[in-house]
């Protein structure tokens, strides 16, 4: 695990997250990422000891039967959306392809 | 207060017994939130009509003893659980007009028994802080001292109980978020183990650690709430078949046979002296109450923050991607095409600290980087939990501050992430290994401000956890101790 990223990829990072950051938002969040995965770095040390040898424990799964149950009705479940298309229950977006 | 008694079991006893209406009960709360929330902050939507005409509903009722546990009780719900036609912001902008359509099965099953909702209440940014001051609402204040936070991300609901604002609240704890605000209010705060209350309708932060858990004055009524929210639910498929004891029954007694172990050289760093004596003096109480103290180890405890920070910001960079803009919450107005729409919604929806947290989730589950982070703290979680695990087979009980201080003035964490993050160096553990912990009032600081003593037990051993803290509460009765100003005895 790299213990200190001075060059954290701030831009790349972002984009990968879909959200549009300031000049100085990228310069906040570079400086306080690279002092949090400093901070986090200890964990690497902690585990890369040749003892271990355990994975991550793994939850059981529940599992239900595949069966159309009663659910909202349409209108209930877009009364949030911030852009309907009238009463053809579809929601509007921006263009997709330019 | 009012007149009226200011425990959750005094109130449905009042109402029971006709000698008090919901309806009275209710206006008195509102009238409280009304003098008090300006200042403090704590509430955001209240809903009066609809909370009076709840109560004139149940006033009607030909015998009100079947109207359930809760009947009568004034409860406020954290902004991050979905409550029927009132708004769910989580305390986000994103989410600042958003009504949700179904309530969520904790507050479903509070209403059931009789519980009356009169409101949400304030909180960090999709629970992600220890200090109540990432909301998009503006900060909530504590009761004890209006220039320090109440603790986060619960702020909110532990503030209207200590305030006296409601009896009951409900928050919801990932790595701390309801025992430490009510350790930094003076009140009871519950974390039950993973999977006894359905997350249904719970805002999603980090899906396997965030719990709803009651805060309430006194440890009698965390058990009553407890009881009422737990059990398995067929829409949460992560909830647990396990029986749902009645912890209240089993409270009163002793500590004879119970054996605590008490990590003594976790205090040694980082931890006010304040704390560390109330702490310290908690364990002679337990023993004097017949509990066995023995001094443990706790292996891996000190990886549970940096290890919390991986896993709980990987998993909460996955839940937020919801908030696009598309069928719910805040859209950008005059985007030119859909991807620039969910970058500029995001951007103006989130605030700083919900930003980094998606940052730094993303990044640790990238290519190139996850198994260099998300695998290895997985690893280092495992390892934490069976120390966890590994203490409790040799005791019943772990006793720890629930924080390493008392409360923090405003301001002085927001621009030290990690300064913040280490306010929860003593709740994430349990978080982590998917037990349950309370958070019971300890003593105050000689400033005046409160402490908390948290117990953590073995899965599903609640009632081992309810017991001793309800014998600690009896035998020191700091849950009394209460703010200036809202009545009871005060800490100062």
């Amino acid at each position: 695990m790299p213990a200190e990223r001075e060059d954290f990829p701030i831009a790349r990072v972002a984009a990968l997250a879909r959200l549009r950051l300031s000049p100085s938002e990228e310069a906040l969040y570079q400086a306080q990422i690279a002092q949090i995965l400093k901070f986090v770095g200890q964990v690497a040390a902690a585990v890369d000891a040749p003892e271990d040898s355990r994975g991550a424990d793994r939850a059981p799964v529940i599992e239900r039967s595949d069966e159309v149950k009663p659910s909202l009705p349409a209108e209930a479940a877009l009364a949030n959306a911030p852009d309907t298309a009238g009463a053809t229950r579809l929601i509007r977006v921006p263009k997709v392809i330019g | 207060m009012d007149g009226i008694p200011e425990t959750a079991g005094g109130l449905r006893t009042a109402f029971v017994d006709g000698a008090a209406t919901a309806t009275a009960i209710c206006e008195a709360a509102l009238a409280r939130i009304a003098a008090q929330n300006r200042e403090l902050g704590a509430m955001l939507a209240v809903d009066e009509r609809a909370v009076l005409c709840r109560a004139a509903v149940l006033d009607g009722l030909a015998d009100r003893r079947l109207a359930g546990p809760l009947a009568g009780v004034p409860v406020a719900v954290k902004d991050n659980l979905c409550t029927a036609g009132l708004t769910t912001t989580a305390g986000s902008r994103v989410l600042a007009n958003f009504v949700p359509p179904y309530n969520a099965t904790a507050v479903e099953r509070l209403e059931r028994a009789g519980a009356i909702i009169v409101g949400k209440t304030n909180c960090d940014e999709f629970a992600m802080g220890s200090s109540s001051e990432h909301s998009a609402f503006g900060p909530v204040r504590n009761p004890w001292d209006h220039a320090r936070t109440p603790g986060g991300s619960s702020g909110g609901s532990a503030a209207a109980v200590a305030a006296g604002l409601v009896p009951i609240a409900l928050g919801s704890d990932t790595g701390g978020s309801v025992r430490q605000p009510a350790a930094l209010c003076g009140c009871v705060g519950v974390r039950p183990t993973y999977g006894r209350v359905s997350r249904h309708g719970l805002v999603a932060f980090a899906s396997s650690l965030d719990q709803v858990g009651p805060l309430t004055m006194t440890v009698r009524d965390a058990a009553s709430v407890l009881r009422v929210i737990a059990g398995p639910d067929i829409l949460d498929a992560t909830t647990a078949a396990a029986a749902v004891p009645d912890w209240e029954a089993e409270l009163g007694g002793d500590l004879r046979g119970c054996r605590i172990g008490f990590p003594a050289h976790l205090l040694e760093r980082g931890v006010d002296a304040d704390v560390a004596a109330a702490v310290t003096s908690a364990m002679d109480v337990l023993a004097s109450r017949g509990a066995e103290v023995r001094k443990i180890t706790l292996a891996h405890a000190d990886l549970a923050v940096p290890v919390y920070y991986l896993v709980a910001t990987a998993e909460a960079s996955s839940n937020l991607a919801r908030y696009d803009g598309v069928r719910y919450g805040h859209r950008t107005a005059g985007a030119d095409g859909l991807r620039e729409m969910y970058e500029r919604s995001r951007a103006e929806g989130f605030g700083a600290e919900v930003k980094r947290r998606i940052i730094l989730g993303t990044f640790v589950l990238s290519a190139g980087y996850y198994d260099a982070y998300y695998v290895k703290a997985q690893r280092a979680r495992a390892r934490i939990a069976a120390g966890y695990l590994s203490a409790l087979a040799e005791v019943d009980l772990i006793a720890l501050p629930t924080s390493p201080t008392a409360a923090f003035p405003l301001g002085e964490r927001l621009g030290d992430p990690v300064a913040m993050y280490l306010s929860d160096v003593f709740t994430v553990g349990a978080s982590l290994a998917g037990i349950p912990a309370l958070s019971v009032p300890c003593g105050v600081t000689g400033g005046g401000l409160p402490v908390g003593l948290q117990l953590i037990a073995r899965p599903f051993d609640e009632a081992t956890l309810l017991r001793a803290a309800d014998a600690y509460e009896r035998d020191t009765g700091f849950w009394q101790l209460r703010p200036s100003g809202t009545g009871g005895r005060s800490g100062a």
